[in-house]
This record gives C-alpha cells, sequence and structure tokens, in this order.
C-alpha cells in the first residue's frame, strides 16, 4: 500500500509548503548547509545551536519537525529528544554520524522516528524530512473499520484515540499509524519490510531497527507487562503479530 | 616476539627433559647405593667368614695337637673325625708324611709360601685359588707333634651369596631408575599442567577473545606469569578499545566537515551558471570520491579494530536483491535466484548491499558494467555471484585485487577513480558473515566475482 493515501495529498502538499523545521546542530557550517539545502526544498527553517536553544525555540516557534544531531555538546541528543517527547508528538529526525553505533538504536528508544547519517544526501533529506511530515499529517485509515478493541485497548481509527482502560495513551504519529497497521491486520504476521513499506514509506533497503525500535516504544504504552507482551507479538525470524480480539493472548480484560 | 625455543635443547620437550633428569638421578643414586651395599657386604661377610674359619682351625689343630702326641695315632680316623664346616677339608703333616682326606686334596693344592710360612713356625692364612675356586688356606704349626695342621675353606658359598645380592642390587637399581623416569614424567606434568590453562588462554586471545584472563594458579612460582598474560591481555584489549574508540571519534570528527563540504557542492550545484559549471562539476566529482574514500577507510578501521557487529535479519532473497540493484539504477541487470537458492536468508542488510554494490561498481569501472548478478545456495550458505564480460582478470592478479589499495594494470574505463578499498571491503563483509570472497574466469570471456556468505545462527 502506498504511503500516499487518497485524500491526503492535497492538503499534505500545501502544509508542506508552510512546514518549519527547526535544525539542532552545534556545527555552524553544516547548519548553513542545511538551511541552505531545506530551503531550497521550500521549507522554513529555525536554527539552534545546542540542546537548551533548541528546546527553547521548540517552545517558541513550535515547528512541524525537529532535525536534531544526536552529538551536541551540553544536552545530548538523546536527552533534547526525550525532553520534546515529554510535552509533544512532533516529528523527530536524528543526524547521526555512524550507521553501525548503538547511537541509532538509542536515539530511536529515545523518542525519534527516523534517522539520517551524515555525510547525507540533499534530496534523500528532503525525502526522509517529507516523508515524516507525511506520517504526521495524513489521515489514517479509510476503509477499514474505525473502532478497534484488542484486549484492554481501543483504537480510534479517525479520532487519532488509543485509550488503554479507558484511559488516553499519548502515541506519536508514527507510532499510532504502526499500531494501526497492526490492529488492521490483527492475527498476521506483519515483516519488518512490509511495515517499513506501509508505515515510513521507505523500500525493502530501510533500516529494520526503525521497526524494532518503534515496537518496544509502543509495547511500554499498550502491554500491561512489556518485558512480556501478550498484544504485540514477536515471531522470531518473521517479524510481528498484533493479537486477534478473542485470540488466547486476549485477557478479555 | 622471536621464537622462545633454543635449538640447544635438540627436539626434547620440557616433559622429556624433566623424565630423563630423575631417571639420570635415580640411576646414579641407586647404583653408587648398591656399589657401596655391597662392597659393605662383601668385606663384612669375608671377614665374618674367615674369622670362623680361623677359630674352627684353631680349636682342630688343638684337638688334632693332643690327639698326635697321643701313642701310636691313626691320622685318617682323626682326619674323618675333625668337624668340617661348608666344604672345608684337612690337609696334615706328620712328621714328613702329608694326609689328606680325599684324593686331590693333599700338599699340592696348598700355596707353597703357606707351607715355607708355616715351617717357620708361624701361623698363616692365605686367600688363594684352590682346586679352581676362590678359598682360604690355613696353616697352624704344631711344633709340639712336629706335624703342620692345614685346614683350605673354599669360598663358594659365600661367592654365591655375594652374587645373590649384587643381583639383587642391580634389579633394585634398574627398578629405582625406572621409577625415577615415572616420576620425573609425572612430576614434570605436573609443572606443566598449569601451562595448560596459557595455552588455552593464548588460543583465546589469537581467536579475538580480548576480554580472557586466567586465574592465577595456587602454585606462588607461576602467579606472577598469570598475572604478566593478564597484564598484557589487559593492555591488549585497552589499545583495541583505544583504536576503535578512535576510529569512532575520526569518524565523528571527519564527517562533520564531509558533511558540510557535501551539501556545500550539492547547494553549489543547483545555483551553478554557464561559466562556474566545469568548476562545480569537478569539485562535485571530487567530493564525492574523497567521500567514499573517507567511509572506505572509516568501514576498514572499524574492522580492523574489531568495532564491527552482525546485524543480521530474515530477508526474501529474491526481493532483497531486486532492492539492492534498484538502490544502485541496476534494474537492467538479469537477476538471476537459481532454484536451489533459500527463499529467505539471514544476513546484515546493509553489509551485503555493500558487497554488490562494490562488485556492480568494479565491474562499471574495469569491465563496462555487470553482466549478470546470480543467487544461489544450499545448507545455510549463500552465493552471490558477478558476472562480466570485461577483459577478465589476470592469473597472477586474482588474490591482489582483494587487497586494499590494489592498483590494477587494466584501464579504467570510468573517469572517476575508485577508492581502491572496494573489493578488500567485500573479503571483510563476506568474513564477517563467515564466508568469502574469489574471482575466476569467465567463459569464454570476462570475470566471476564470487562470494559466499554463510547464515549466521539466530
Amino acid at each position: 500500500m502506498p504511503p500516499d493515501r487518497p485524500g491526503a495529498p492535497g492538503g499534505a502538499s500545501w502544509s508542506l509548503m508552510a512546514s518549519r523545521v527547526l535544525v539542532i546542530e552545534d556545527e555552524a557550517p553544516v547548519r548553513a548547509m542545511v538551511r541552505l539545502i531545506l530551503e531550497d526544498e521550500g521549507f522554513e527553517v529555525i536554527e539552534a545551536a545546542d540542546g537548551e536553544e533548541g528546546l527553547e525555540r521548540f517552545a517558541s516557534e513550535s515547528p512541524d519537525l525537529v532535525l536534531v544531531d544526536l552529538r551536541l555538546p551540553g544536552t545530548h541528543g538523546f536527552e533534547v529528544c526525550r525532553a520534546l517527547r515529554a510535552s509533544s508528538d512532533v516529528p523527530i529526525i536524528i543526524l547521526t554520524a555512524q550507521v553501525d553505533s548503538h547511537d541509532v538504536v538509542a536515539g530511536l528508544e529515545a523518542g525519534a522516528d527516523d534517522y539520517v547519517t551524515k555525510p547525507f544526501v540533499a534530496k534523500e533529506l528532503a525525502a526522509r524530512i517529507r516523508a515524516a511530515l507525511r506520517r504526521s499529517t495524513a489521515v489514517v485509515g479509510g476503509h477499514s473499520p474505525a473502532v478497534h478493541l484488542i484486549g484492554s485497548i481501543e483504537i480510534r481509527e479517525e479520532a487519532g484515540v488509543v485509550r488503554k482502560d479507558g484511559t488516553v495513551l499519548h502515541l506519536t504519529k508514527t507510532e499510532f499509524r504502526l499500531l494501526c497497521e497492526f490492529a488492521d491486520h490483527a492475527g498476521l504476521v506483519l515483516s519488518r519490510e512490509q511495515l517499513l513499506e506501509r508505515v515510513w514509506g521507505y523500500d525493502y533497503l530501510g533500516d529494520s531497527r526503525l521497526v524494532d525500535a518503534h515496537v518496544r516504544r509502543l509495547r511500554t504504552k499498550i502491554e500491561d507487562d512489556p518485558a512480556n507482551p501478550r498484544l504485540l507479538r514477536t515471531v522470531r525470524g518473521f517479524g510481528y503479530k498484533m493479537t486477534r480480539p478473542g485470540d488466547d493472548g486476549d485477557d478479555g480484560a | 616476539m622471536a621464537t622462545t625455543g633454543r635449538k640447544g635443547r635438540g627436539g626434547l620437550g620440557l616433559r622429556a627433559r624433566g623424565t630423563v633428569a630423575f631417571a639420570l638421578l635415580a640411576l646414579v643414586l641407586s647404583a653408587s647405593l648398591a656399589v657401596l651395599t655391597y662392597s659393605i657386604a662383601r668385606s663384612y661377610l669375608l671377614d665374618q667368614r674367615e674369622s670362623l674359619a680361623l677359630r674352627q682351625a684353631f680349636i682342630n689343630a688343638r684337638a688334632t695337637n693332643e690327639f698326635l702326641r697321643a701313642d701310636d695315632p691313626d691320622v685318617p680316623d682323626l682326619l674323618a673325625a675333625l668337624p668340617s664346616s661348608s666344604g672345608s677339608f684337612v690337609v696334615l703333616r706328620a712328621d714328613d708324611e702329608w694326609f689328606a682326606l680325599s684324593v686331590g686334596t693333599g700338599r699340592a693344592v696348598l700355596p707353597e709360601s703357606l707351607i715355607a710360612a708355616t715351617d717357620d713356625g708361624a701361623a698363616a692364612r692365605q686367600r688363594a685359588v684352590i682346586g679352581g675356586d676362590p678359598a682360604l688356606a690355613v696353616g697352624i704349626p704344631l711344633p709340639a707333634a712336629d706335624a703342620a695342621y692345614f685346614e683350605v675353606f673354599p669360598y663358594d658359598e659365600l661367592e654365591k651369596t655375594l652374587a645373590t645380592l649384587g643381583y639383587s642390587l642391580l634389579a633394585a637399581a634398574t627398578i629405582t631408575t625406572i621409577l625415577g623416569a615415572l616420576v620425573g614424567s609425572y612430576a614434570s606434568r605436573r609443572v606443566l599442567r598449569p601451562l595448560r590453562g596459557f595455552t588455552v588462554g593464548a588460543a583465546e586471545l589469537a581467536r579475538g577473545n580480548f576480554a580472557t584472563r586466567l586465574t592465577a594458579p595456587g602454585d606462588k612460582d607461576l602467579a606472577p606469569i598469570a598475572t604478566s598474560f593478564n597484564e598484557m591481555a589487559e593492555a591488549l584489549q585497552k589499545r583495541l578499545e583505544r583504536e576503535a574508540r578512535f576510529a569512532s571519534d575520526v569518524t565523528h570528527e571527519l564527517r562533520t566537515p564531509l558533511t558540510a563540504l557535501s551539501a556545500a557542492v550539492e547547494v553549489l550545484d543547483r545555483r551553478a551558471d554557464e561559466r562556474s559549471r566545469p568548476v562545480v562539476d569537478v569539485l562535485r566529482t571530487q567530493v564525492r570520491h574523497f567521500q567514499q574514500l573517507v567511509l572506505d577507510l572509516l568501514e576498514i578501521s572499524r574492522f580492523d579494530a574489531g568495532a564491527v557487529d552482525l546485524t543480521a535479519e530474515q530477508v526474501s532473497t529474491t526481493e532483497f536483491f531486486a532492492s539492492v540493484l534498484r538502490g544502485l539504477q541496476k534494474e537492467s541487470v538479469p537477476l538471476e535466484i537459481s532454484d536451489d537458492a533459500p527463499a529467505t536468508f539471514r544476513l546484515d542488510k546493509r553489509r551485503v548491499e555493500r558487497v554488490v554494490a562494490n562488485l556492480v561498481e568494479n565491474a562499471d569501472r574495469y569491465a563496462g558494467g555487470p553482466t549478470s548478478v546470480q543467487v544461489s545456495g544450499a545448507d545455510g550458505v549463500l552465493r552471490i555471484v558477478v558476472e562480466d564480460e570485461g577483459p577478465g582478470i589476470p592469473p597472477d592478479e586474482v588474490d591482489a585485487v582483494f587487497e586494499r589499495f590494489h592498483r590494477s594494470t587494466a584501464v579504467s574505463s570510468d573517469s572517476e577513480r575508485g577508492t581502491g578499498l572496494g573489493l578488500a571491503l567485500v573479503t571483510e563483509h563476506a568474513a564477517l558473515h563467515g564466508g568469502r570472497a574469489w574471482v575466476e574466469a569467465r567463459e569464454p570471456t570476462g570475470a566471476r566475482f564470487v562470494v559466499e556468505i554463510a547464515e549466521p545462527p539466530l
């Protein structure tokens, strides 16, 4: 299923034109180049040279997306992610120097939606930002049922609301879309590649650590015992599966 | 660190040397003990025998003296009546007549010097060979009866005893030597046993397990070796960690200016006009090459520092390789997945993507592009083949092409030079997957680059 869903594109592309990106990067030359690239791509750019300034600018400017370098002097990129997540579901993309490093995973765990490695290609950076903005603005669902009840979790796709035992859960847009994807296919195994394509809009070569990190984050929110998940299960060597309502894993509470 | 074996020691190991040394020591000790025991026993027994013989001879001589002084003595009766012990026999001279109990034991067997000494009026004794055997001859003059009493005591029984003793001592010495060898062998093994720990530890280090440490053996003489070993392992590990950290720091430090540089070139590229276009093109090409070189160097330095791990995941073979080719904009190259190829395989997507990308780039550069990409496999091994129809690899270069910065004699058709690390990285990525890479000739023309990777355990 293509990430562009019917009904979304017109409004989305209009909103992209006005999208404002907060760039938190300590290296002035990189920051300046990112500004030029993003302005060429039609974004409005707000700059911050460190974590503290980044959080201040975020509070005062309310950008549509945050691009944050992981290695910042003072407040580390991880802390910036966590601080942002505490109050907001704004899309966060981390900039990191190493593909291999645990930084990527740690950044995703801290709440980032995606990552871009340095040195980046301008087109790819822009594409990632657009994809993240699209996930955060586009309407989920369509022909699927508007309400899912899985265990103690209630998902209202059109309203964008998830409740656990009646309490509203705060999910990021990416987490919400991931949860909807699982709920729409409850009882079926979804591979990491399928999820990357459907939720992130990436092709087969996307980094499946994105999926793993988001599943872990989702579990901490929806599962009673995240270390021992009953709703969102790992199918080793294949992917993940959402328990179908009424199945064994459903405690019926 | 040179070899520590000394040539002068021949081929003998510590254990063999220990065994031989102990055996020699036991031999020397037991042999000298045996010799000492034998000679002491021998002289003691001889003395004993002589004093017994003398006593008996004097008693018999006195009895003979008494007897001869009686009237008309019957000498043969007397000789038969005298007590004899252990084969001794008596020869008697009375007046000028010689008497003996049996034939062949008369005057003739007595040493002349003994007879002469006795004739001079003194008792004498002499060791001599009598009748072919060693014996002690005792002569006692009996002047009152104008006679001389001779008695011969053969040593044959004593000799037998001494021979038995000698054999026993020889046997004891032999047994002691063998026991010494056994003790030596056992002791050396005991001594060497703690060294087995070192052997295992060193092998672990060599295998790249740098966290290996030895527990100090109870022996306080060996403990320092374990301590030095652990210090060495510690230093090695620290150094590797330092190198890995260095590689990581360099990565960051280099990527930042590279990021700014490549982004700047991209911005410049969009804004270039007619006049600046050629300059921007050179800039863009060179920055891209520089960037790839730095990235390849960083990648290979992470391998050297051991700072790599495999992020393996299950992929659909067909989908994965199709998307790799799509990503390389090589959809037109035929992708041949053989029937025996596993439908799914666990691999590190990024690394295998780099493997294929480097092989494809190599074919682009030297062989006019790849003509096919083939995937096959069996038993947990996936085989990736990239074929081209270029000039092929000269036989003397089939190994060298995988070396770092190997500059082929073949002419690159591409104006853009390679980094010289692509194929070396292919080897490293394959090795990390427990596999290998090689190149073979393609019939009738061209080269076949083959990479085999093993499926890592779940």
